[in-house]
């Protein structure tokens, strides 16, 4: 059935397809002096964790520009932020349902995206068809952005930056490892890292001796640490979210799985990792698509730490890569708004496109995929002294090889009976 | 040496999905629930023991006396949470529509789970124990002391559950509510007193066994239904009511699980227990000692 009965009289669009639209909807201009953001997340179910952390990072970049007066424009009109959020309740087939609700009932203007991949494909769908611009600050998987799609951006560095990283330091290693586990979760973005790996790695000559792939229920990795251990790999290198980090950095020690090197998955550089594990902490890699002691400048809250600050006091909790990234979606908006002369969805679109800025998740600009182009960072959990005893003892330590290193890695790990 | 490895990983496993479901088992057996709520009571159970061991050790690490002492103490406090439950809601549609109970069941893990993210947050937690040596190693195959000492308490746990049932005078109340509760109450029995403990210990049970799933792996509120599921597949496996069922019931799935994880692959295993549990339906339908009722 069309919509028609759900638009507002505006020439938007006349049927769900968005096919026999009377006017190009990337024509489409903001109406008032309010823009509408609209987006869907998991607030219940596995999607729960990250579904607040990225409402809380769009929420207070809304409010800080709100705050400060609203943004103004290239057309010199002053506009404030409505932010519109749904919930998704975790099956992809809801979000592409909200989706649908954001741009023919509520009228929204520009859309940002749920975190996962599989709810984000289809958001990408409807955005893509109804010719609306769709900031994703999760869903980093490839495959979102090999779609030819010209309304999607992403400003969260894709999966195959975050194996790159890690394979990058491993092999980079003296002595060089020579064989490795890859152990991934079973998901679209953690196997398409692993695939990346341990592509790179067979190709570096590294043998890949035990390749796992488990379900994302999954709350016990002691099978495969058995495995990893029997076959004593030098490198191991886990695909997946920080459920199954923490879970990995608990069973490394009761297993007595010694590696030279462990790169724990997504969510293994917060502090909730560190929480969660305490002293077990200790040597695990941690990549990340976010410094957040890279002292960057942001426009609405002056730097990275009165970033941290603000959110501690707002919602009590350091934020992580995934809060920054959602702050940094809103602040695309902004910025595209304030360069652009006339607010049709062509216009933001091509703005967002050729934007060069920086704020609190570093420096911003989209390839030609709509795909932000950022450097990645590989971190370290390291004593703080010598003689630590605790996790309170534990600091993270950037060690990666693309920027000027601020820690020396502690390679080889040192094996577990020395550390007892 | 890894296969040797697998069986105990696996026993150790087992031995905690045996006390988790074996308060499904009783609930399905007495009161005639399938209580989808179950594995939220487990979760709970860890948070509660995850807040007992931080509280008592100002956030450090605690020591596995502090740890061990939460467990009777969460025993209690979800017999209670269970109690009322069963007085608020479960017993409004038991014995009605089975359809019913789990709505209402369905609908409680769901307000439980949300419960459980304001407390706690949707964070994953787990109860880190301070120990010297973690494990120990023995020809070849380590043992984690923690899973042990995790293992033998669930199995204490299940133990007492069936000591109860068979040597008490409540427990034998229980088995004959199970087994006819017209009769049951003719002799004088107060059925819904007795329904509503059984839901309490069932509860109780289930949540001690969180507890030392919080020490030994981790927890997060939204786990919740990947133990009802297994404890489903368990008490269909072992028989309906049977403590027995469970315990064997518990180990035979893990084993299942841990053999196919680790000779086939992980995204197998899940297929292996069903092909395990199709089989054994259509050799005996109820269970491996199941009788339809609390063993006799």
């Amino acid at each position: 059935m069309g919509l028609a009965g759900c638009m507002d009289g505006s020439d938007k669009f006349s049927d769900t397809d968005g096919k026999n639209g009377t006017k190009d909807s990337s024509e489409v201009a903001v109406e008032g002096d309010t823009i509408h953001i609209g987006g869907s997340l998991s607030l219940t179910g596995d999607g729960s964790r990250l579904g607040n952390v990225y409402k809380h990072g769009y929420r207070i970049a809304v409010d800080e520009i709100n705050k400060n007066g609203g943004v103004k424009a290239g057309d010199d009109e002053t506009y404030e932020f409505s932010l519109i959020l749904r919930y998704d309740q975790g099956p992809p087939s809801k979000s592409k349902e909200i989706y649908q609700e954001l741009i023919y009932q509520e009228d929204i203007d520009f859309l940002v995206g749920p975190y996962t991949t599989p709810n984000s494909l289809p958001a990408t769908g409807i955005a893509e068809k109804n010719q609306v611009p769709l900031v994703l600050g999760g869903a980093a998987t490839p495959k979102i952005f090999e779609q030819g799609n010209r309304w999607i951006f992403g400003v969260l560095p894709l999966a195959d930056q975050y194996s790159d990283v890690s394979v990058d330091f491993t092999l980079n290693r003296s002595p060089k490892p020579e064989s490795a586990a890859v152990l991934a979760e079973n998901g679209s973005f953690s196997k398409s890292m692993a695939r990346d790996a341990k592509e790179k790695l067979r190709k570096s000559g590294i043998d890949v001796a035990v390749d796992e792939v488990f379900p994302k229920s999954t709350d016990d990795l002691s099978t495969q640490l058995a495995k990893v251990r029997d076959e004593d790999v030098d490198a191991l290198i886990l695909e997946s979210h920080q459920k199954h980090s923490i879970i990995l950095a608990r069973q490394l020690k009761t297993q007595k799985v010694d590696v030279d090197l462990a790169v724990a998955g997504v969510g293994a550089q917060d502090e909730s990792f560190l929480d969660a594990v305490g002293v077990d902490a200790e040597y695990i890699y941690a990549p990340s698509g976010w410094d957040k002691n890279g002292g960057y400048r942001d426009p609405l809250f002056g730097s990275t730490s009165g970033y941290i600050e603000a959110m501690e006091d707002r919602y009590g909790t350091e934020p992580d890569m995934h809060a920054a990234a959602a702050t940094t979606v809103i602040e695309v908006y902004r910025k595209a708004v304030a360069e652009t002369r006339k607010l049709t969805r062509g216009e933001i679109r091509d703005s967002i496109r050729g934007l060069k800025f920086e704020n609190v998740f570093g420096k911003i600009r989209f390839d030609d995929k709509g795909v932000v182009e950022k450097e990645m960072f590989l971190n370290q959990w390291q004593p703080k002294q010598q003689e630590s005893g605790g996790s309170d003892d534990l600091s993270l330590k950037q060690v990666c090889l693309r920027k000027a290193s601020r820690a020396k890695p502690v390679y080889p790990t040192p094996p577990w009976n020395d550390r007892l | 040496m890894s296969f040797a490895q697998f069986i105990v990983n696996g026993l150790l496993t087992g031995g905690v999905y045996a006390a988790v479901a074996v308060g499904f088992a009783l609930i399905w057996g007495v009161v005639g629930v399938i209580n989808l709520a179950h594995g939220e009571m487990v979760i709970l159970g860890g948070y509660v023991t995850f807040w007992l061991t931080e509280t008592v050790s100002g956030g450090g690490e605690p020591g596995l006396l502090v740890a061990l002492a939460t467990v009777p103490v969460v025993f209690v406090a979800l017999f209670f949470v269970g109690y009322i439950i069963h007085l608020a809601v479960v017993e409004r549609v038991a014995g009605k529509d089975m359809f019913l109970s789990l709505v209402a069941t369905f609908g409680l893990s769901i307000v439980i789970q949300q419960l459980m993210i304001q407390a706690w947050s949707a964070n994953t937690r787990t109860i880190s124990i301070a120990f010297d040596d973690p494990s120990f190693i023995v020809a070849g195959v380590v043992f984690p002391k923690l899973k042990l000492i995790t293992f033998c308490v669930a199995v204490l746990l299940t133990l007492f559950l069936w000591i109860y049932l068979h040597k008490t005078k409540k427990g034998r109340g229980i088995r004959a509510v199970s087994q006819n509760p017209e009769a049951a109450k003719f002799v004088g029995i107060d059925v819904g007193r007795i329904r509503a403990f059984t839901f309490g210990i069932s509860s109780a049970v289930a949540g001690a066994a969180g507890g030392l799933i919080a020490m030994t792996l981790s927890i997060n509120p939204n786990m919740g239904l990947n133990y009802t599921f297994r404890s489903f597949i368990i008490v269909v496996f072992g028989g309906i009511g049977s403590v027995t069922g469970s315990l064997l019931g518990g180990l035979g799935l893990a084993e299942i699980e841990q053999l196919t994880d680790a000779y086939i692959g992980n995204t197998w295993s899940l297929t292996a227990v069903f092909l395990a549990l199709v089989f054994l339906i259509v050799v005996k339908p109820t269970g491996l000692f199941g009788s339809g009722e609390v063993e006799k």
